[in-house]
């Protein structure tokens, strides 16, 4: 190719040698490969002709005919011609594969040599690239379990869409709730976009009886739930509308084949036998198959039909089939093939204020209808969790990132300490491609070898977070399955493309005949590009500290939180009565003696009964003031209501602000009385005395209840710093309101020592009946607490990675660069510079580094936070905590600050302690 | 006698290229003419044909090419025996000759 040295090897016009022994001919070839393709065959054929025709003209022909019959000896030229470079191009084609797959072998060859001969080097990357994907993996897997997989078996689950509704309140804005009114089913089943529309109400239920008897969760679900949405029973059959009367239905349950392997092993036989569910028996039709749990993020075990399970489980009679009041069933429902979302959405708006216009306790004429997707509404309960879990999976790229870094750091310090090995492998004809190639191929192999560890990590980690950050949902699938092992390998990749990349570049720019003149590697070399590296770890670093830093705030913040009540020190007890076949009554007179029995138990302070328990039940019913058409709302709906004994709001630790709490005198036959809160006071009565007003409670009632005091606002539904009305009446004067009841004790110490005592003194009661419930107080509050804990818990763990990786960064290299400048530093030392100011020198360089990776990841993530997120958005991602914080900002830039002093320590120290003599006859 | 002259199989035409080839490297031109003048013009073959073939030898690797300068200082591309060459001629050797022996048998048995 090159003309110079074809023609130092004596072209065409060169010796004259007529004959050229092998080798030269061979060397010739090497060098000088003086043809390709078609040239190759032309010069072929040419020298053909002349040859003939010379031979011809030799041999007494004239020129004319020796052209002739040489062409006429040779056939078809142009044809032979084509043929012949078809052939030559195929075989070269051939060629230039196998060589690539020979190269590639052997680079792979040379990948798995290196392993094994410098195994720290590898190990280093894989384990940084693997913590890196490990946790990209985990956090991944967790929002797709959590946000984007459908329920399985789910038909076309595209077409499937659930019904929120949308109300919007002059003062309080508009509030979205999944839970809707039993009327708005028969309402909207008019609807012409939807082929159907199924309700389901999810809720749990005690399964079995006596000692061995737990809650499980069951869903009450219409009889087209499972028709609509698709699925097939693993045996059995589901619900007929017959089986579901308004009255009269027979007790059947459907189960999941969960339940069918635990507890009845699978059996074909399952079909017609019992289960005690509750105070009742009922019969198994069917198995739902393998993985389908229902289509909320809480996983079910049995579905009972609606209208019978209604009856047992929501007592009260029917009145929840006719009332505006009673928010409860989620709908779900299919779109016609034709039908939109939105049209299906505006449909159903209109037939919604059609339905409320002359209903003037809901009158609601900006109610919207939202058809959500069926996916989409996995998020739509309370909890902020998926929210989360995707901040989480977002968040987590940055550790791939600060590990890529780090990755690449190295990788480009062993560039340096190998440049003369690549010159002399340039040297020796390798292509820089190649090397290019080898690099990558190599950087990538790494990052594949990390993605089965990070799997690995995934799957110990994804079954660790199930379990104890997220026990409340039940997960049906593995933490790895096939499309998280899709996107690990499309990480390891990525990750390893962009490693490879830097060393990659920094060979593009090779100049062999430099390296190998230079005694070795040089400082100046790449610095910037590795400071760079530094202060992006940095960068990251700081952004990781402060979402650690903000959910630890949250966290602390909500578990701090003002109750009204102090739920520290609170046990509350309950034992399923109706399971041991006791009417109504029979509970009432049980709990009035359950209440005297544990008072006697020693270490507790005062105990109560109640027929709501807080963060665990609540209750509403209807309530009318006398001379008022309607009442005002609030967002949180309400007002809830409680059943108390006199000693509840001592018990509780809840303040009477104004009037009084109940006697003994609030009989039965007294004048009947109620107790409110600020809220509701507020709300009913602003700016009067609430004190002596009236109310009636209960559809039926016939007398008006006085107030004769007014509570602090107590939580008793969740975090959330939204007000709540809530009033309470005597126990003694409930009236048949309400059915259930709990026992409330506050211990004098530690209420988790008089646990087993309370539950014992209960059984004394009755020694035939199932184990007493009892739970702290705090243990109900725990799972409101969760997404903050994931949130601190996760963000904590990547932060400490994080800090982790940056540590080690920051170490090799200035450890690297001392090492360099020994020479240097020796110097310095001989002219009289002390250890520490050597030192210092080193620790200075590492702090500017990362001084400035802190400003910019401040200034960044926060003009960020101002600029991008939503204030809503934040309110729901943060617990009352600003995402300005100054503690919290105080603390990622400290922390950081510290790591990268205790990451330059070592190579300061070495600075400091260079023999000046020694480094400089060292070259 | 001298008729038409005689078509010639591809297997064959192989086998007398390599046997041109046998006594050390040549061009594609020196090929030619050593068979021409060997069969003293009995076999009908194209010379493109005789690269065609000599290409396809050298793909299967039966030949090695080098390019080298001729007798007439003109750039050619030379062709010499691979060890596989050597052996592919010794068994094609072999075969005409078994071949040729049973084609001959035969027609010259005697009812």
């Amino acid at each position: 190719m090159d003309p110079l040295r074809w023609r130092r090897f004596g072209g065409p016009r060169g010796s004259g040698l007529t004959v050229l022994s092998r080798g030269i001919v061979r060397l010739f070839e090497l060098v000088a490969r003086p043809f390709r393709g078609g040239e190759a065959v032309d010069r072929e054929i040419a020298t053909h002709l002349e040859l003939q025709i010379e031979a011809l003209i030799a041999g007494g022909m004239s020129p004319e005919t020796a052209r002739r019959v040489a062409l006429d000896r040779f056939g078809d030229v142009a044809s032979y011609r084509r043929g012949l470079i078809r052939m030559d191009d195929k075989a070269a084609r051939a060629r230039r594969w196998r060589a690539w797959w020979g190269d590639l072998a052997q680079d792979l060859g040379l990948v798995f040599r290196g392993l094994r001969r410098s195994p720290g080097f590898g190990i280093g990357v894989i384990a940084t690239l693997a913590l890196g994907i490990g946790v990209n993996v985990t956090m991944i897997g967790l929002v797709d379990r959590l946000l984007f997989k459908a329920p399985a078996h789910v038909v076309d689950p595209g077409a499937v869409v659930r019904y929120t509704l949308t109300q919007t309140h002059p003062s309080f804005g508009s509030f979205t709730n999944a839970s809707v009114t039993f009327k708005e089913l028969d309402l909207q089943r008019r609807s012409g976009a939807l082929t159907g529309l199924a309700a389901y109400y999810p809720g749990s239920v005690s399964y079995g009886r006596g000692e061995s008897a737990r809650s499980i969760r069951a869903s009450l679900v219409t009889a087209d739930f499972f028709g609509l949405l698709g699925i097939r029973p693993a045996t059995g059959r589901f619900f007929d509308p017959a089986d579901d009367p308004i009255e009269g239905g027979s007790p059947i349950a459907v189960i999941s084949e969960r339940l069918w392997v635990r507890e009845f092993a699978g059996s074909r036989e399952v079909v017609g036998r019992s289960l005690w569910l509750g105070s009742r028996q009922y019969q198994i039709v069917g198995v739902a198959p393998r993985g389908f749990a229902g289509i909320d993020l809480n996983a079910v075990d049995v579905w009972l039909p609606l209208n019978t399970g209604a009856r047992e489980f929501l007592g009260s009679g029917d009145e929840w089939r006719d009332t505006w009041d009673w928010q409860w069933v989620r709908l779900v429902g299919r779109l016609r093939p034709e039908a939109t979302r939105e049209r299906a959405s505006a449909e159903a708006t209109a037939l919604y204020r059609a339905a409320v216009a002359d209903h003037h306790e809901r009158k609601d004429d900006r109610g919207t209808v939202t058809f959500q997707p069926l996916i989409a509404g996995r998020g739509t309960d309370q909890s902020q969790t998926p929210t989360i879990a995707a901040l989480l999976a977002g968040v987590s790229i940055l550790v791939l990132l600060i590990s890529c870094a780090n990755v690449a750091n190295l990788m480009l310090a062993r560039g340096l300490s190998r440049r003369r090995e690549i010159a002399v492998r340039v040297a020796l004809g390798v292509g820089r491609g190649r090397l290019i190639r080898a690099t990558l191929l190599e950087s990538v192999c790494h990052a594949g070898l990390a993605s089965v560890v990070g799997l690995g990590i995934a799957a110990l980690a994804g079954s660790v977070i199930r379990s104890i950050l997220l026990p409340g949902i039940d997960f049906i699938d593995p933490p790895v399955d096939g499309r998280l092992l899709a996107v690990a390998f499309g990480v390891a990749l990525v990750a390893g493309s962009v490693v490879g990349l830097a060393p990659a570049i920094r060979l593009w720019h090779l100049d062999p005949a430099a390296d190998l003149k230079a005694a070795g590697p040089t400082t100046g070399d790449h610095a910037a590009a590795r400071t760079g590296l530094l202060g992006f770890q940095a960068v990251l670093s700081v952004v990781m500290l402060l979402c650690a830093g903000l959910y630890y705030k949250s966290l602390w913040t909500a578990a701090s939180i003002d109750f009204g009540f102090r739920p520290e020190g609170l046990l509350t007890a309950d034992i399923d009565l109706g399971v041991a076949g006791y009417g109504r009554e029979q509970q009432w007179a049980f709990y009035d003696q359950a209440l005297e029995r544990v008072r006697l138990v020693p270490g507790v302070a005062s105990a109560a009964l109640t027929t709501t328990n807080p963060f665990w039940t609540r209750q509403a019913s209807s309530l009318r003031l006398p001379g008022r058409d309607s009442l005002p709302r609030l967002k949180t709906a309400g007002p809830y209501f409680s059943a108390v004994t006199p000693e509840y709001f001592a018990t509780l630790g809840l303040r009477v602000a104004r009037g009084r709490g109940f006697a003994d005198r609030d009989n039965a036959g007294a004048q009947r009385v109620m107790v409110i809160n600020e809220t509701m006071a507020r709300t009913y009565w602003p700016g009067e005395e609430p004190i002596g007003k009236c109310a009636f409670v209960g559809r039926a009632a016939t007398v008006c209840r006085e107030v004769v005091g007014v509570t602090v606002d107590a939580s008793n539904e969740s975090l959330e710093v939204e007000p709540v009305m809530g009033y309470y009446l005597p126990l003694a004067q409930v009236d048949g309101l309400a059915a259930d009841r709990f026992v409330m004790i506050r211990a004098t110490d530690r209420p988790e020592a008089i646990a087993g005592d309370v539950g014992r003194a209960l059984q004394t009661l009755a020694p035939n009946l199932p184990v007493a419930t009892v739970r702290l107080m705090q243990d109900q509050i725990e799972p409101l607490l969760r997404p903050w804990r994931l949130g601190a818990t996760l963000f904590g763990l990547m932060a400490a990675i994080a800090l982790a990786v940056a540590l080690v960064g920051l170490y090799s290299v200035l450890a690297f660069q001392v090492a360099q400048r020994r020479r240097e530093l020796g110097i310095r030392t001989a002219l009289g510079a002390g250890q520490s100011e050597l030192a210092k020198m080193v620790v200075v360089q590492g702090q500017r580094v990362v001084l400035t990776g802190i400003a910019i990841g401040l200034v960044v993530s926060l003009a960020a936070v101002k600029l991008l997120v939503p204030a809503d958005l934040l309110r729901r991602l943060l617990f009352q905590t600003s995402p300005f914080d100054p503690v919290v900002v105080g603390a990622a830039a400290g922390s950081l600050i510290v790591t990268t002093l205790l990451g330059s320590l070592i190579p300061a120290r070495r600075a400091g302690r260079v023999p000046p003599m020694e480094a400089i006859r060292a070259d | 006698m001298r008729g038409q002259p005689l078509e010639v199989l591809q297997g064959t035409l192989d086998t007398l290229m390599l046997k041109a080839l046998s006594w050390g490297p040549r061009h594609g031109y020196g090929v030619a003419s050593w068979i021409r003048e060997t069969t003293t013009d009995e076999l009908s073959i194209e010379d493109g044909a005789l690269y065609t073939a000599l290409h396809r030898m050298e793909q299967r690797g039966w030949l090695a090419a080098t390019w080298g300068v001729s007798e007439h200082n003109r750039k050619a591309k030379y062709y010499e025996l691979t060890e596989l060459g050597r052996r592919e001629l010794k068994d094609a050797r072999a075969r005409w000759t078994r071949y040729a022996g049973a084609v001959s048998a035969v027609l010259e048995a005697r009812a």
